[in-house]
């Protein structure tokens, strides 16, 4: 079948998307969320006893989780609004006031979206958590139902990438790519269209494409959010890439604790397979190719992209010496193609509108958008898409709320639990690629941990090395040894036994680790707890010459 | 197959060829140029963990590992720098910061990489806080002992088990905050699938994983890792045939088995197979059932491919005369033979075997099997004269014979002197035996009793009772646990109703008008040795008591019987005077091997002693004594031993027999055969303990 026909047959299963006439509910929650079913089931009890023209949709969560369930109302004639916090009870009301009615409850909504505005309910536009976000990867989270392949098909622009890929040269495809400026969001930051050339020029019988879906920070949401509510715009992509490199066989890994969106993820490859958009001759071209899940035990050093291909040739997910890049020689020493599940969503975007338009968001540089989880001492912990060049101040206080109970901002760490601090006026860094590298920070998952004025820089630093040191493989001397070296002159420091050599001690184990390791993991261990030593000496000196915490935090 | 580039690079000023695809440390150490590595290994994949090896290379920034980089042409590395040095002392104080500060305590004091490296980094005081890990030692598992508190993640012993050996039961896993290796789940080894193999020990740089030294006390390094082999007194490579078993290709396995035995059959019959006592497998479970295989392979070498291999030197002019056609003697024989000396074996008996045929019955070992070996013996141009007994070697040196070899074994049996002894039925063990092998009646009443705890008064005892229908009983001086004969022997004996009566001696046969009734016995409270090896015996007092008995059998003993005519000093017990080492006796160019130089020992002592008193009498004969053969190739090693489910679990094929009713009525054999699928599984047991041998050893710096 090709797309045309794809979308007749979906219009036909689904035909809710396009009748103007039909309300729409979209009652929106992440996966566990307990109250979400009970919500869904009253809107279509009641709906269904007062005969109203009306559909009920189940999707996935946007990233404001505070809100959640949220419920999008689009009633034919009026913008739609965007319902906060609903419960079974408001769900009820909601019906008879709206559904039946005309009152558009505005105690009960967040905002409205588009349209003319309605008396008492903000608009989103006007709302910083909406105005200052750009959801490409995100778009249709919260919105569509995620185990509806047809929603995808007729509300997005579900597999028109690819079907535009398919028609292309695939030299022109990667120039495309190259010239939306799109880097791999997996925290290197490379950018795709060169690492997709390199894989595409590699000469090979067989060739892999694997989507990192794994979340390997434990602070990050991106991968949970992407596959749960979209796991077509994550698959689409997949293919589209493998199709340019020339692989025939990709593997999604994804976190082995994501029970919804490992389901999710099955039921989108059978409704793929249904419509011929996996297999032989997808979309009734010569491309051929087949997905498949791996469940993978999450660690810090599975995001290493060599641990990644242990793990799955199934051996201790340990990062290796490379002496050529994955894209060359990876998984069973075959060309191998690793992207992050937040890139591949960026290329479905791209190629399902165009790259002039992708490069015309974000910075110079930095091209598109970066999703952003907040967590910490942080008002909202949210997560939201937006445009790189957004500074970290903005995130933090104007969508994260800044912290909680008004206290001031101690810093915040980002990237990662690698990540450096930021602080004071340093906060107004912009978030890209270049300006992070060049301010000694990294990218990463893009995971913000916001610490509150109240806490102490040296047991910051203390926790983060702690969990360092706990995620460190152990093969190599300088991160295993180091780290635990480092965990230890912390600790000791935090307890008021700290000696003033203990700091130059950190310093030159971290510059051992800097060039002795193996992997990432290790060579940005020390970069919290020196950049911690940097913007917070008074801290570490008050500890270790004043035997006390100038915090005052108990230890 | 392809010749491999050369290259060159310079190390450190000095100009180093290598080839291409060799790693710059690879580069430096063939070229002797001592470049410290402690996670290196050569026969392991590099992983570039350890960070000692860094180098400089023009061209390349930073400190790269020189494990994992590969040598190119025209590259200029340095290996000692400031810049080197700094990043390699600290490495080596983050390990050690872990490590056990005191060496003089380890077994390993002297023998460990780590210590080596210490000593050559120099580095005592550390900048780094020391720790002790406090992880439990692990001394649960067969064969090796585990000290994690050694280990210096080095991860060896997970490639070696992993890559080297394909068997992969070892990871690196974690405890608490500390880092060690070990199996899933601190599963035992045996649960995991591990194979024993012991290469994890072999590569282990520090005395983290060592065999355990229990089992290596007093023995050299080969004698405890490869007992089987080496403590054999043959030598024979036992773990090489048994690969040969696993492959089907049984000729290849006995001409392992001749390359130092010329007796596979009778071996594979009777052995007292000692190496089964020491070997390794039974610190799993049981012992490989070596002799089982063994007897299988001599029945199922069909091709005799040792045969066409085996060579015959060019003739000498020499002549050597044995004087006995036992083990010993056959052995040397065909060695002597081999060396392209003419031999002629003098054998006083009608027929040749020694006590092969004449104290060893034939339900123990089947004739044709003996007759068949012996004819092989003689096949090589050996000439065997029967019916001849030599009194004199001054005849032999005048017949024209250059070297005489005593090989006349302990024919000689005794009774003690104790009153009734001189009755016609007291019968000495070596007679009875012997005319019941010849084929000879013998008179013997229904109740037999044999004086004797060994293997030769039950060969005496299993004999009577074949022959009649009477009861045949069995007393001894030993206890029941300490009697000598082997396990096998006794119980079979019982099976076949055999009563023993241990813990007994006896002080007088009684008989009333020349008829024998009984024999007087006392219990024995305690028995030992002198250093002469004459019993003490403590008895009991007025414990007397009569047991019936119609025939008495004496076998307490032999001795050689050595003619005046010899000319030879003899010792202890009339055995012959023989040099330990030279096997040469008082008498110039006359030597001496087996039973009549060491007393009643067993067949493959007295085998052995051939061989050895073969390459002695060669050398005098100014032979070179190299009687080493390699009489087939191979096999090919294969170190991939893979996972095998089970493997330590796996049961031992014990020695089955034909039920006792059906044996006691003749001399048939009494041991049944292992069939094909039996011998696979049980060579499928073994261990393959030299296969750690082939593993390299790692040089200390003190060697480049």
């Amino acid at each position: 079948m090709d797309l045309e026909q794809i979308r007749a047959k979906a219009g036909l299963e689904c035909d809710y998307p396009k009748d103007k006439n039909c309300i729409k509910v979209r009652v929106g929650a992440s996966a566990d969320h307990p109250a979400s079913a009970d919500v869904l089931n009253r809107f279509q009890q009641d709906i269904d006893r007062c005969g109203i023209k009306a559909k009920v949709i189940a999707a996935g969560s946007s990233g404001l989780y505070d809100f959640e369930p949220v419920v999008l109302i689009e009633k034919p004639g009026r913008p739609a609004i965007l319902y906060r916090n609903i419960t079974p009870e408001t769900a009820s009301e909601l019906v008879n006031d709206y559904l039946s009615g005309d009152n558009p409850g505005p105690d009960l909504a967040l905002c409205s979206i588009g349209g003319e505005k309605i008396d008492g309910i903000p608009d989103s536009g006007d709302m910083p958590v909406f105005n200052l976000q750009n959801r490409v990867a995100l778009r249709n989270c919260g919105y569509i139902d995620p185990e509806s392949i047809n929603e995808y098909i007729l509300c997005g622009q579900g597999y028109s990438g690819l079907s535009s890929v398919l028609q292309m040269n695939r030299m022109d495809v990667i120039g495309e790519l190259k010239k939306s400026g799109l880097r791999g969001r997996g925290g290197g930051g490379y950018a795709t269209a060169e690492k997709w050339k390199i894989c595409h020029d590699t000469e090979a019988g067989e060739k892999y494409i694997i989507c990192d879906a794994v979340d390997a920070d434990p602070r990050a949401r991106t991968a949970r959010l992407l596959v749960e509510s979209d796991p077509h715009f994550v698959l689409e992509g997949m293919l589209i890439g493998a199709c340019v490199i020339g692989a025939c066989r990709g593997f999604i890994c994804v976190n082995s604790e994501y029970k919804t969106a490992i389901k999710r993820l099955r039921k989108a490859l059978e409704q793929m397979r249904n419509y011929g958009l996996l297999g032989d001759n997808i979309l009734d071209s010569d491309f051929k190719c087949d997905i498949e899940i791996k469940e993978i035990e999450s660690s810090l050093v599975s995001g290493e992209e060599t641990a990644l291909i242990r793990s799955l040739e199934n051996k201790q997910a340990m990062p290796y010496l490379r002496t050529a890049y994955p894209a060359v020689r990876g998984f069973d020493d075959k060309p191998t193609l690793i992207n992050n599940v937040e890139t591949l969503s960026h290329v479905s975007a791209i190629f399902q509108n165009s790259s002039a338009w992708y490069s015309g968001i974000g910075t110079e540089r930095s091209r598109g958008t970066k999703i952003i989880t907040l967590s910490g001492n942080v008002a909202h912990q949210y997560t939201v898409e937006v445009p790189l060049g957004t500074t970290l101040r903005t995130v933090v206080m104007n969508i994260g709320g800044g912290v909680l109970n008004g206290k001031g901002i101690k810093a915040v760490q980002f990237g990662g639990p690698t990540g450096r601090y930021f602080t004071g006026d340093s906060l107004d860094i912009p978030v890209d690629y270049e300006t992070m590298n060049e301010a000694g920070g990294i990218m990463g998952s893009g995971t913000i941990e916001v610490y509150g004025s109240d806490s102490c820089a040296v047991e910051m630093a203390r926790d983060v090395m702690a969990y360092l040191q706990a995620e460190s493989c152990g093969k190599c001397v300088f991160c295993r040894e180091g780290t635990y070296q480092m965990s230890d002159i912390l600790n000791d420091i935090a307890e008021n036994k700290g000696k003033p050599e203990d700091l130059n001690l950190l310093v030159k184990l971290g510059e051992g680790m800097k060039t002795g390791s193996i992997c990432g993991l290790g060579r940005m261990a020390p970069d919290p707890v020196l950049s911690s030593i940097k913007l917070f000496r008074r801290d570490y000196d008050t500890h270790i010459t004043e035997k006390r915490c100038s915090a005052n935090t108990s230890h | 197959m392809s010749v491999k580039e050369m290259i060159k690079l310079n190390i450190d000023g000095a100009d180093v060829e290598t080839q291409r695809g060799k790693s710059i440390l690879e580069a430096a150490l063939d070229a002797g140029i001592y470049v410290p590595h402690l996670c290196h290994h050569p026969d392991l994949p590099p992983i570039g963990a350890c960070r000692l090896c860094v180098v400089e290379v023009e061209g390349i920034e930073g400190l790269p590992p020189s494990c994992v980089t590969p040598a190119e042409d025209g590259m200029i590395v340095r290996t000692k720098t400031e810049k080197i040095d700094s990043m390699r002392r600290l490495a080596m104080e983050l390990i050690l910061a872990g490590h056990p500060a005191d060496c003089g305590t380890c077994d390993k004091y002297l023998n460990c990489e780590l210590q080596s490296l210490k000593q050559y980094l120099g580095c005592e005081d550390l900048s780094v806080k020391r720790r002790s890990k406090l992880l439990p030692l692990n001394t649960g598992n067969p064969l090796f002992v585990h000290d994690p508190n050694k280990c210096v993640v080095c991860g060896r012993c997970v490639r070696a088990c992993h890559e080297l050996r394909g068997v992969g039961v070892l990871f690196y896993i974690k405890k608490g905050k500390e880092t060690l290796t070990g199996t899933a789940a601190d599963l035992p080894l045996a649960d995991s699938g591990c194979r024993f193999c012991g290469a994890c020990a072999e590569v282990c740089p520090t005395g983290a994983i060592q065999d355990k030294k229990e089992l290596a006390r007093g023995k050299t390094r080969k004698a405890a890792l490869i007992p089987c082999r080496y403590t054999c007194p043959a030598e024979i490579d036992v773990p090489r045939y048994i690969r040969f078993i696993k492959e089907k290709d049984y000729s290849a396995a006995a001409a392992v088995i001749r390359e130092k035995v010329p007796f596979p059959g009778v071996l594979g019959y009777v052995c007292d197979r000692i190496c089964e006592d020491v070997c390794r497998r039974s610190e799993l479970n049981e012992p490989v059932s070596i002799r089982e295989l063994k007897r299988f392979v001599a029945e199922h070498d069909e091709h005799r491919v040792w045969e066409g291999n085996s060579n015959k030197k060019s003739a000498t002019g020499k002549k050597v005369a044995i004087i006995g056609s036992g083990p010993s003697g056959l052995t040397a024989a065909y060695y002597l033979s081999n060396q392209g000396h003419a031999i002629t074996v003098f054998e006083a008996l009608p027929f040749a075997g020694g006590m092969m045929r004449f104290g060893i019955p034939e339900y123990r070992l089947p004739r044709d099997v003996l007759d068949g070996e012996i004819r092989d013996v003689v096949n090589r141009g050996v000439e065997i004269k029967t019916g001849i007994k030599v009194d004199s070697i001054d005849a032999l040196f005048e017949e024209g014979f250059h070297a005489v070899l005593v090989a006349v074994g302990t024919h000689k049996g005794q009774k003690l002197p104790v009153p009734g002894a001189d009755n016609k039925r007291v019968l000495i063990s070596i007679d009875f035996l012997r005319e019941i092998n010849l084929g000879h009646e013998v008179d013997i009443g229904n109740k037999i009793m044999v004086l004797g705890g060994g293997n030769v008064a039950f060969d005496c005892a299993r004999a009577a009772r074949r022959l009649g229908t009477g009861q045949v009983h069995l007393a001894c001086l030993e206890s029941r646990e300490d009697m000598p004969a082997s396990d096998d022997e006794i119980s079979q004996g019982e099976e076949e109703g055999i009563i023993i009566h241990p813990a007994k001696s006896f002080t007088r046969i009684l008989s009333e008008s020349g008829v024998i009734t009984g024999v007087e016995f006392l219990d024995v409270a305690l028995l030992s040795f002198d250093e002469d090896k004459n019993p003490c015996i403590e008895v009991v007092k007025n414990s007397e008591h009569i047991l019936e008995a119609d025939t008495v059998i004496f076998a307490i003993g032999q001795r050689p019987e050595i003619p005046q005519g010899f000319g030879l000093d003899t010792g202890l017990g009339n055995l012959v005077i023989a040099d330990s080492f030279s096997f040469s006796t008082s008498r110039e160019g006359v030597f001496a091997a087996g039973d009549a130089v060491t007393g009643t020992s067993s067949v493959i002592k007295a085998i052995a002693s051939g061989r050895k008193a073969a390459i002695a009498t060669d050398r005098y004969l100014e032979g070179n004594g190299i009687i080493e053969e390699k009489l087939v190739a191979g096999p090919e090693l294969e170190e991939v031993l893979g996972l095998e489910e089970g493997f330590a679990f796996m049961n031992r094929c014990e020695e089955s027999c034909i039920p006792p009713e059906e044996r006691v009525n003749s001399f048939c054999k009494v041991v049944r055969d292992i069939d094909e699928k039996t011998a696979a599984y049980e060579a499928t047991r073994c261990l393959q303990c030299d296969l750690r041998m082939k593993i390299t050893s790692v040089k200390f710096w003190g060697n480049y």
